[in-house]
C-alpha cells in the first residue's frame, strides 16, 4: 500500500472481508468471523495492492512523512533523470523523470496554486473569510490533490493570512511518489538487478503496470476519495468539474514511460484501457459516495448529499415549461428525487461489464437497486454500496484475468444494445467509448503495417472507409462540448442555443441515432482486420517518440 | 331597498323569522337558525356557548346579497359578487385544477377525480392517504382550512368569500345590521369575521397562499414544482390587487364618513338580537373610526392607499416568508431531511452553466457560492418603505439597515453549511418574523401622505444595483412604483407606459395572467423567457426615466 501497513490495513480489512465474503461461492476457503486482520494480511499477498479500496488519503499522516524521499531523489542522470539520446540497449530509457518534468501537466500542479486564478477561486471558496482557521481548513481541502507533500495545510506562500512560515517541504506538487508510493522502504530494492514486482509491492511500491491499478491511482484525485474530493463549493467557486474517463485522459497524457511497448504488447490496448477505467472509476465513485455519506453521518456540518455527486443538469437548467424541456435529463421518475439523482457519469454500461467479467448480474434493472444511492439520508447507503463495491472489485479481478482482451466486436455490441442515451452523461460516455475504439483501431492498423500484415495502401483503404465516421465522431464531440471546443468532456449546457449558431439544437436522440449509425458502420467494415500474431512476442519498436 | 326579487324576499323572510324566534327562546332559536342558515350541512352541534359556532355558510348565501349590479350604499359593498364571480381568478381556483387535469395528475401521482365523489372529497377509508395528498392542493385551491375534516364550502367556489372573510355562519346575520360597523374588530373576530380592513391581517391572508403558510398546510413543495406546478411569482400586494381586480374599495376611495355612521346617543339598535350573538354594548364604539382606528392621530382615509399598502404588505410578506422558513425547517429537522428546496431562490440553482457564471452569480447578497440561498425579492420594496417612513430625527442609520442585517443573518444561517444550520436558521427566522411583524404594525398606523409617497417612490427608484441584478426584485420595484404613481395622480397613460418599451412590449411581464380567461400555464413560457432575458441595464435606465418624471411631479 501507499502508506505504512499500520495505517493502511485497519480500514480496508473489513472492506476486504466483505469483498471476500461476497466471493465465497467461488472461493475455496471459508473465513470465519473475527479473523478480519488476518484475512487482510493473507489477502494482501494474493491480491495486488490495487484490489484494496482506493480510499487511502493522498495526504499522509505526519509520521509517514519520513517515508518520502522526494522526486529529486529519482532524478539522478543515472537513474530516471537522463537527458538526451540514450546509449546502448537498456531495458528502459532512464529519462522518465526528465520527460515527466518537461511534458507532464502533473509536474505543474503546484504552480497552479500560485496563479491569480487560484487565488481568486480560493477567495470565493472561503467566501472571503479572514478567519485563519477557516482558511486553513479550506486550504487543506486543496492540498491532497494539488500539493500532497508540501502544503501541509498552509496556504500558498504569498497569502497574507498565513499565520506562520511553512516548514520547508521535501517535495512540492505532485511528485513521483504521489503515484508510485513512498519510496524509502523500496528505493534500495528497486535498483537491484532484477527486482520482483511482488516484492516491491510488499514494500509499498504502487505497481501501475496493470491498467486497473493505474486507473485507480488516477481516480484517487480525478474521481476523488472521501478525504480528497472536489465538493460543490469548490465547483461553484470555479474549480472545473470532474468528468474523468480514464482512457481518453490516458491517451492524451504525455507519457514518461514507454507506452509504445505496452500498446504493442496488448491487443487493442486502448479498449483495455477503456474497460479498466470504467471498472476503476465506478468503484472509486461508489467509494466516494459511501465515504461522503459516512462523513456526513459523523459530522453534521457537512451537508448531504453533496451536490457534486448529482448530475449537474438535474438542477442547472433554466426553468422551462414541461413541454419545452429538452430531453437532456430523463423524465422525472420520482418527483422527490428530481434534484437528487446520482450522477450517471460513472455507470454507463456497468451491467454489461459485470456480465463480461463472468459475474452474476447485479440487479440494477430493479428500480429500487440504485435507490440507496440517491436516498435523502445517508444512513441506508453504505450497506448496498458495499455489496456493489465488492462485486466491482471482483469484476476488476475478472476483467484483468480474462484470457482474451476486450474486442471491438464486444464493445460495439454493448453500444448497439444500449438504449437511447437517457442523459448527457450517458451520451458523452458513449462517444468516449467510440473514441477509444477509434484510437484502438488506429493502433491496430499501425501495428498491422509494422508487422507486414497490411500494406500501407490497404491501411489507407481502411482509413478511407472510416473517414466519414471519424468526421461524425468529431461532430458528436463538438455537439456535446462547448462551442469553442476548449475541452472535452466539459461541463456545459450542450443544448444552450446561445453558445452555438442559431437553430443548431442538439437533442440526445440525435446523439443516440448518430452512435447507432457509427456502430453499424464499424461493425460492417471495421472488423475484417487480419488477426495479430501471438501477443506474447512484442516486437521492439525502436526509440519511443512521444 | 325598494324592490326585491322573490328570491331576496324569501331570504329576508328567513332572516325575519329567525330573528323572531331568537327572541322567543334562545336555545330553540339557535337550533332553528342553524337549520335555516345551514340547512344543507347539518352537523351535530353542542349549543353550549352564547354564540353560533364558527362555521361556514354556503357561498351562494353570500352572493345572494352581494350580487347587486349597482352600489346602494357607500359603506355596504353589495356589488362585489359579480366582480368576484366573473372576473376574479380566485373563484376559478378549483376549476383550474380540473381544467389542467394532466398536470394535476402528474403532481399528485393519481387523477384527482379518483378521490372526488359527486364533487366532494371522498370520505372512504381507503382514500385517506390520497385525500391527504389532494389536501395539499386544496388548502390553497379551494376553501379547506386545517381544522375542518372536509372542505366546508363547495369545491367549485374555489377560494370562496369565506376563505378570506372568515367562516360566516355566526356573523352572516349580524353583519347586515348597521351597528355591525361600530363593532370592534376583536368582537367581530370572535364570530369568525376576519378583519380584512387591517392591511397587515389582509396581506397575511394573501401571503398564506401566495408565499405559503406551512401551519395551514399551504406550501408548494419542490416536488410539486418539479412535477410542473407553475413557479409562484414574487408577491407584491398592490400590483396583485390592482390586477385581480379588487372587489373592494380602499378607505381612501370611500371618503370621510365621519358623522354619517354615528348612532344617536342612547340608541341601542337591536340590543336583544345583538346580544344573542355575543356582542355586548362594550364591543360597540361611537363611530367606525373609533371602533377600527382607536387612538390614531391622523385620519385613516387620508392615507394614500397604494403607498401604504405597498409598504405594509412588503413587511407582512417578509413576515410570512420568515415564518414559512421557520416552520418548514422545523418540520424537516424533525424528519431528519434537508429543508425543502422550494424555500430557496430558484435561480440559485436553476441557471444554465457556462464560463460567464462566476461573474454573474457572485453578485448575490451574502450567499455562499454553491449553496442554495434566500430569495431577494421580499426585501426589494420593504427597504424603500422603511427608509421612506423613517423619522427624520434618526437618520444616522438608514432604517433599511435593520432589515438588511436581519436578512443577512438569515442568509448566513441558511448557507453556513449546505442546507443550513437548523438551530441558527430557526433563531434568525424567528427574529426576522418578529421584527417584520412589529414594523408592519408600525407602518399600518403611520400616516401615508403625499410627501411620504413621494419619498417612497424616490427611494424605490434608487434601488441598489445589486438588487436590480435580480429579475424578481426588479419586478417588485416596478410593480410598486406603478401603483404608487396612482397615488401621486399620474395619468393612466403615463402609468401604463412605465417599464414598457416604446413598442408597448412589457419586458418585465408586469401584467399578470389575471382574470378568468387567461391561464397561468399559458402565460408561463412568456414569463420564464422574460426572467431569462432580463437586462439590469435596461431597468436602471427605466428607473432613471422614472426619477426624472417624478421630479416633474408637483410636490406640495
Amino acid at each position: 500500500m501507499a502508506m505504512g501497513k499500520r495505517t493502511a490495513c485497519l480500514i480496508p480489512a473489513w472492506l476486504l472481508a466483505i469483498a471476500l465474503a461476497g466471493h465465497m461461492h467461488t472461493a475455496p476457503v471459508h473465513f470465519g468471523p473475527g479473523n478480519a486482520p488476518l484475512q487482510a494480511l493473507w489477502a494482501d499477498e494474493f491480491l495486488p495492492s490495487s484490489f484494496l479500496p482506493s480510499s487511502q488519503p493522498k495526504q499522509p499522516a505526519t509520521d509517514a512523512h519520513s517515508l518520502y524521499e522526494g522526486s529529486l531523489s529519482c532524478a539522478s542522470a543515472a537513474c530516471h533523470g537522463r537527458i538526451g539520446q540514450r546509449f546502448g540497449r537498456f531495458d528502459r530509457s532512464r529519462d522518465e523523470w526528465t520527460r515527466w518534468m518537461r511534458n507532464d501537466p502533473h509536474a505543474r500542479a503546484r504552480h497552479l496554486l500560485d496563479s491569480d486564478a487560484f487565488h481568486a477561486l480560493f477567495e470565493r471558496y472561503v467566501h472571503a473569510a479572514s478567519d485563519t482557521s477557516a482558511r486553513r481548513e479550506r486550504s487543506l481541502r486543496c492540498a491532497p490533490c494539488h500539493d500532497p507533500r508540501g502544503m501541509n495545510g498552509d496556504l500558498a506562500e504569498n497569502d497574507p493570512n498565513r499565520d506562520s512560515a511553512p516548514a520547508e517541504p521535501r517535495e512540492r506538487g505532485i511528485g513521483c511518489e504521489t503515484c508510485h508510493g513512498p519510496s524509502r522502504p523500496w528505493v534500495a530494492a528497486h535498483v537491484e538487478p532484477h527486482p520482483s514486482r511482488a516484492n516491491l509491492r510488499q514494500l509499498g511500491f504502487i505497481d501501475n503496470q496493470p491498467l486497473v491499478e493505474r486507473a485507480r491511482q488516477c481516480a484517487t484525485c480525478h474521481v476523488g476519495t472521501s478525504t480528497a474530493d472536489v465538493d460543490h463549493d469548490m465547483i461553484a467557486a470555479g474549480h472545473p468539474e470532474l468528468y474523468f474517463e480514464f482512457s481518453s485522459y490516458h491517451a492524451r497524457l504525455p507519457k514518461h514511460w514507454s507506452s509504445v511497448d505496452e500498446r504493442l504488447a496488448t491487443e487493442h490496448f486502448e479498449l483495455q484501457s477503456w474497460l479498466a477505467g470504467q471498472v476503476a472509476c465506478l468503484q472509486a465513485a461508489l467509494e466516494l459516495r459511501i465515504g461522503r455519506a459516512d462523513r456526513a453521518r459523523h459530522n453534521k456540518q457537512i451537508g448531504w448529499p453533496d451536490f457534486a455527486e448529482q448530475s449537474c443538469f438535474s438542477c442547472h437548467q433554466r426553468i422551462r415549461p414541461a413541454d419545452r424541456s429538452p430531453s437532456r435529463t430523463p423524465p422525472l421518475r420520482h418527483a422527490e428525487l428530481a434534484a437528487r439523482t446520482w450522477n450517471p457519469w460513472h455507470r454507463p454500461i456497468h451491467d454489461q461489464i459485470i456480465e463480461y467479467a463472468g459475474l452474476p448480474p447485479l440487479d440494477s434493472n430493479d428500480p429500487t437497486f440504485w435507490r440507496p444511492m440517491v436516498e435523502l439520508t445517508p444512513a441506508t447507503l453504505p450497506q448496498q454500496g458495499e455489496t456493489l463495491i465488492a462485486t466491482l472489485r471482483r469484476a476488476a479481478v475478472s476483467t484483468t484475468l480474462v484470457d482474451s482482451p476486450l474486442q471491438p466486436r464486444q464493445l460495439l455490441a454493448w453500444l448497439r444494445d444500449s438504449k437511447n442515451a437517457p442523459s448527457w452523461e450517458h451520451a458523452c460516455q458513449q462517444v468516449l467509448a467510440v473514441s477509444a475504439l477509434e484510437r484502438s483501431w488506429d493502433d491496430e492498423l499501425a501495428i498491422a503495417v509494422r508487422q507486414s500484415r497490411l500494406s500501407e495502401s490497404e491501411r489507407d483503404q481502411y482509413r478511407d472507409q472510416t473517414l466519414s465516421d471519424r468526421r461524425l465522431l468529431q461532430e458528436l464531440r463538438q455537439a456535446l462540448t462547448y462551442a469553442d471546443g476548449r475541452r472535452f468532456p466539459a461541463i456545459i449546457d450542450p443544448l444552450q442555443t446561445s453558445s452555438r449558431s442559431p437553430g443548431q439544437h442538439y437533442q440526445l436522440s440525435d446523439v443516440a441515432a448518430a452512435i447507432r449509425l457509427l456502430v453499424e458502420h464499424w461493425e460492417s467494415h471495421g472488423i475484417a482486420l487480419p488477426a495479430r500474431p501471438s501477443p506474447n512476442q512484442p516486437e521492439p519498436f525502436g526509440t519511443p517518440n512521444e | 331597498m325598494n324592490r326585491t326579487s322573490p328570491r331576496q324576499s324569501m331570504s329576508l323572510w328567513t332572516v325575519a323569522a329567525t330573528g323572531l324566534m331568537l327572541r322567543e327562546t334562545f336555545l330553540c332559536g339557535m337550533v332553528l337558525s342553524a337549520m335555516f342558515l345551514c340547512s344543507h350541512r347539518v352537523e351535530a352541534q353542542q349549543v353550549a356557548t352564547t354564540t353560533l359556532p364558527v362555521k361556514y355558510e354556503r357561498n351562494n348565501d353570500c352572493l345572494e346579497c352581494h350580487s347587486r349590479l349597482s352600489r346602494t350604499h357607500d359603506f355596504v359593498q353589495t356589488d362585489t359578487g359579480p366582480v368576484w364571480e366573473s372576473q376574479d381568478k380566485h373563484a376559478r381556483a378549483f376549476a383550474e385544477l380540473q381544467r389542467n387535469e394532466s398536470l394535476v395528475t402528474r403532481i399528485l401521482g393519481f387523477p384527482m377525480s379518483e378521490v372526488l365523489v359527486e364533487g366532494r372529497v371522498s370520505q372512504r377509508e381507503e382514500d385517506r392517504e390520497r385525500v391527504t395528498a389532494l389536501r395539499a392542493c386544496l388548502s390553497c385551491h379551494a376553501t379547506w382550512p386545517v381544522n375542518e375534516s372536509e372542505p366546508p364550502v363547495e369545491l367549485s367556489s374555489g377560494v370562496s368569500c369565506q376563505a378570506c372573510h372568515g367562516p360566516g355562519l355566526a356573523w352572516s346575520r349580524p353583519h347586515r345590521e348597521s351597528w355591525w360597523r361600530l363593532c370592534t374588530p376583536d368582537a367581530k373576530g370572535r364570530l369568525g369575521f376576519a378583519d380584512v380592513r387591517d392591511p397587515l391581517a389582509r396581506t397575511q391572508l394573501c401571503v398564506s397562499c401566495h408565499v405559503g403558510d406551512h401551519g395551514q398546510g399551504r406550501f408548494v413543495t419542490h416536488a410539486m414544482y418539479a412535477a410542473g406546478h407553475p413557479p409562484l411569482p414574487g408577491f407584491e400586494y398592490t400590483a396583485f390587487r390592482a390586477q385581480m381586480p379588487a372587489h373592494w374599495r380602499s378607505l381612501h376611495d370611500k371618503g370621510p364618513f365621519a358623522a354619517r355612521e354615528t348612532l344617536p346617543p342612547g340608541f341601542d339598535q337591536g340590543r336583544g338580537f345583538r346580544e344573542n350573538f355575543g356582542i355586548a354594548a362594550a364591543d360597540l364604539r361611537g363611530s367606525y373610526r373609533e371602533a377600527n382606528y382607536p387612538g390614531w392621530d391622523h385620519e385613516p382615509w387620508r392615507d394614500l392607499p397604494n403607498a401604504k399598502d405597498a409598504a405594509v404588505a412588503s413587511l407582512a410578506t417578509i413576515r410570512g416568508y420568515a415564518r414559512l422558513m421557520r416552520d418548514v425547517v422545523d418540520a424537516s429537522a424533525t424528519n431528519g431531511t434537508p429543508a425543502d428546496f422550494a424555500l430557496f431562490d430558484c435561480a440559485a440553482c436553476h441557471h444554465e452553466l457556462g464560463p460567464s457564471l462566476l461573474t454573474t452569480r457572485s453578485a448575490r447578497a451574502g450567499a455562499r457560492p454553491g449553496r442554495p440561498s434566500l430569495v431577494d425579492w421580499p426585501i426589494a420594496v420593504a427597504q424603500a418603505a422603511l427608509d421612506a417612513t423613517q423619522d427624520d430625527s434618526q437618520t444616522v442609520v438608514p432604517a433599511s439597515k435593520h432589515l438588511l442585517d436581519r436578512w443577512a443573518s438569515l442568509q448566513a444561517a441558511v448557507t453556513r453549511r449546505p442546507f443550513g444550520d437548523h438551530a441558527e436558521w430557526m433563531a434568525a427566522a424567528e427574529e426576522l418574523e418578529r421584527w417584520a411583524n412589529d414594523q408592519a404594525s408600525r407602518l399600518a398606523r403611520s400616516p401615508f401622505e403625499r410627501t411620504t409617497a413621494m419619498r417612497f417612490a424616490q427611494s424605490l427608484a434608487t434601488s441598489s444595483d445589486r438588487l436590480l441584478t435580480d429579475y424578481p426584485s426588479a419586478r417588485q420595484v416596478a410593480w410598486a412604483l406603478r401603483e404608487i404613481a396612482r397615488d401621486l395622480g399620474w395619468e393612466p397613460v403615463q402609468r401604463e407606459n412605465l417599464f414598457r418599451r416604446a413598442t408597448g412590449e412589457d419586458p418585465l411581464i408586469m401584467e399578470l395572467p389575471s382574470g378568468q380567461n387567461r391561464r397561468v400555464v399559458d402565460h408561463l413560457p412568456a414569463s420564464l423567457d422574460a426572467a431569462a432575458a432580463y437586462q439590469p441595464e435596461w431597468m436602471r435606465s427605466e428607473l432613471q426615466r422614472f426619477r426624472e418624471e417624478l421630479n416633474r411631479t408637483p410636490n406640495p
